[in-house]
């Protein structure tokens, strides 16, 4: 017997990806496009920050190592090697990868408050590096990904359509890697690490293998990031890839939405990336604005509903059923 | 250059006991109200402007302001506490840190609204006064903002050892249960940390500012340095924050001296991290309940 219910939920779902894919043809507004973008973008790193911080409940101010990693490597291998940008994008979430194994490894002997601020020390050293070491990364200047005419295997696009379906393709990546450990026995363990890591460790969890394995994924997602906004954008300097900003705009989503839910970032997102974005774009003159928006939105978040929206949203939705 | 070493060797201490007074009050809320103050750098980075737009406007020397500074911190220290920092108390550490990343991010907005994203620079009267140090040249800036730092510091030391409320104070950082069971009255103790520690770091970076520069974004700076300082002393520790801020001001001048100024922040971080993670008390601290 089929069940009635899930087929009207796989239709649901069926009906909002078609939607997503008719509208950058219903609508030829490149601000909607690039909102549209952003969003994805948006998506994939508050999906990234969720995993270490919403699920196993590590709060990492660093994510942005990943991120300027990710968009670095596949760049300066494509400049100066002509390594091929797609083989760029997989070594970039290897050495994430790598490197957040290792990062962690050494990070996670610390917990709470001094694992943030050391992820936080350590992505002002690879600032510091990337800038430093300007034989290499092109230093403070940054590096421009040259345009190549409209190339799938250049990932050059006039059009922004293609970066559309691009970042779109990644972010419901990004929002099914989470759906699925949530539902797996990997999502509990970063549960029970979250709750109370002694007493995961008890009953024969091993815990720093589980929060790097949640940091791993998180760096592999962010770097992909990287990738797809370099790509993008076309320009990458250090102070952006390894930005607080980038850091904290993650956690800002996802705490927003609701951490430690599969959908909670998709909705800090799509409810205040336009606003932010628009911000920026209305109110140049009022530089200043942006950053006390964020600030006071964190803030008013943690103090009124540390659930985030999506729970007030369940909340309601529940109301409307009784 | 012996001698040029020497200079250098100096000049980071000078800088090392500038550092030791704007990095105590950290130390001070995260021992006594038990919140990771993320907004710290940026408190220190309204008193720079403070004393900066006090310069354009009045034209007072430096040292004035800081009498000005003074009590216009420990108020805004104390409406901050009441009005803000309490209301998160007994919210998880991790949603102390964020709430507070939040108030850093807002003050910087305000700053960049208010200010323009304009790097300024507050002056020293004694800025082209020099002494010879072993052959080298030292601006007396340095000399007399260390003695003025290391004046407040000792005060602030002595205080915390001497009076009733640095006791009560210093008993509340060890255990708040056994603080309230001997009859301290716990907000007291939170409102006078929180103001006191705002006032050190507000004149710390007085005293900071005329050697660095004055921009809406240098809070995170200060505050990553800060907690660099306190973490490398030990938490929690007074004397910790002198040493650590010895440290890191020695091993910046040395290796600005020897590589440039990039591998100079980036040697305190490293540093920093090392004693993170071999030492993660920090080099004074003492072991404390978990």
């Amino acid at each position: 017997m089929i069940d009635k219910n899930v087929i009207m939920g796989k239709l649901n779902w069926l009906l909002i990806l078609i939607a997503l894919i008719v509208l950058p043809f219903a609508v030829q507004s490149p601000l909607l496009l690039h909102l549209a973008i952003l969003i994805f973008l948006h998506v994939i790193i508050s999906e990234a920050w969720n995993l270490i911080g919403g699920y196993a409940g590590q709060v990492s101010l660093g994510n942005a190592v990943f991120f300027g990693v990710g968009a670095y490597t596949a760049v300066l291998l494509y400049i100066n090697l002509g390594v091929n940008l797609w083989i760029g994008l997989v070594i970039g979430m290897l050495f994430s990868a790598i490197l957040s194994a290792i990062i962690g490894y050494i990070c996670f002997r610390l917990h709470g408050v001094f694992f943030a601020f050391a992820t936080l020390a350590v992505a002002e050293v690879f600032k510091l590096f990337f800038i430093i070491r300007k034989d290499i990364t092109q230093g403070p200047m940054g590096v421009v990904l040259p345009y190549k005419g409209d190339s799938i295997l250049d990932v050059s696009f006039a059009s922004k359509v293609p970066y559309y379906f691009l970042t779109l393709a990644f972010s419901i990546f990004a929002v099914f890697i989470v759906y699925y450990i949530s539902k797996s026995k990997i999502g509990h363990y970063f549960l029970a690490v979250k709750e109370d890591e002694i007493a995961a460790q008890s009953i024969g969890v091993n815990t720093v293998f589980i929060k790097i394995l949640a940091f791993m994924l998180s760096a592999i997602l962010n770097s992909i990031a990287g990738f797809l906004y370099v790509t993008y954008i076309r320009y990458i300097d250090p102070y952006v890839a390894f930005s607080l900003d980038i850091s904290l705009i993650q956690a800002l989503l996802t705490i927003m939405g609701g951490a430690g839910t599969v959908w909670g970032p998709v909705l800090g997102t799509i409810i205040l990336i336009p606003l932010l974005e628009l911000f920026r774009i209305y109110f140049v003159m009022f530089s200043g604005f942006n950053y006390m928006l964020h600030g006071a939105l964190l803030m008013a978040i943690i103090l009124l509903m540390p659930q985030g929206v999506i729970n007030i949203i369940g909340r309601f939705i529940k109301w409307l059923k009784s | 250059m012996d001698g040029f070493l020497v200079q250098i060797l100096l000049r980071g201490v000078l800088i090392g006991g500038i550092y030791a007074l704007l990095s105590v009050g950290l130390t001070l809320i995260f021992g006594v109200l038990e919140i990771p103050h993320f907004a710290y750098g940026d408190i220190m980075m309204l008193a720079m402007y403070t004393c900066f737009w006090l310069q354009v406007f009045t034209g007072i020397p430096l040292f004035l302001s800081i009498a000005i500074i003074f009590p216009l911190y420990f108020v805004l220290g104390s409406v901050l506490q009441k009005t803000i920092v309490n209301r998160i108390m007994d919210k998880p550490e991790l949603s102390k840190m964020l709430f507070m990343v939040g108030l850093s991010l807002f003050l910087q907005g305000l700053a960049l609204f208010l200010w323009t994203a304009d790097t300024r620079f507050v002056k020293s009267e004694l800025e082209n006064m020099y002494i010879d140090v072993g052959g080298g040249k030292i601006s007396l800036t340095y000399v007399v903002n260390f003695i003025i730092a290391m004046i407040i510091f000792s005060g602030f030391y002595i205080w915390l050892q001497k009076t009733y409320m640095g006791k009560a104070i210093r008993a509340s950082a060890q255990n708040k249960e056994l603080a309230l069971v001997t009859g301290v009255n716990i907000q007291k103790i939170f409102l006078t940390s929180f103001s006191i520690a705002t006032v050190m770091s507000a004149i710390g970076a007085v005293l900071f500012a005329p050697v660095y520069y004055v921009g809406p974004f240098v809070g995170i700076e200060l505050t990553l340095k800060s907690f660099m300082i306190v973490v490398l002393g030990g938490l929690g520790s007074i004397e910790g924050a002198l040493l650590g801020g010895l440290i890191i001001g020695v091993v910046e001048a040395l290796s600005s001296y020897l590589f440039s100024s990039e591998v100079k922040e980036l040697s305190a971080l490293i540093i920093f991290l090392l004693v993170l993670l071999f030492r993660p008390k920090g080099l004074l601290g003492k072991e404390v309940r978990e």
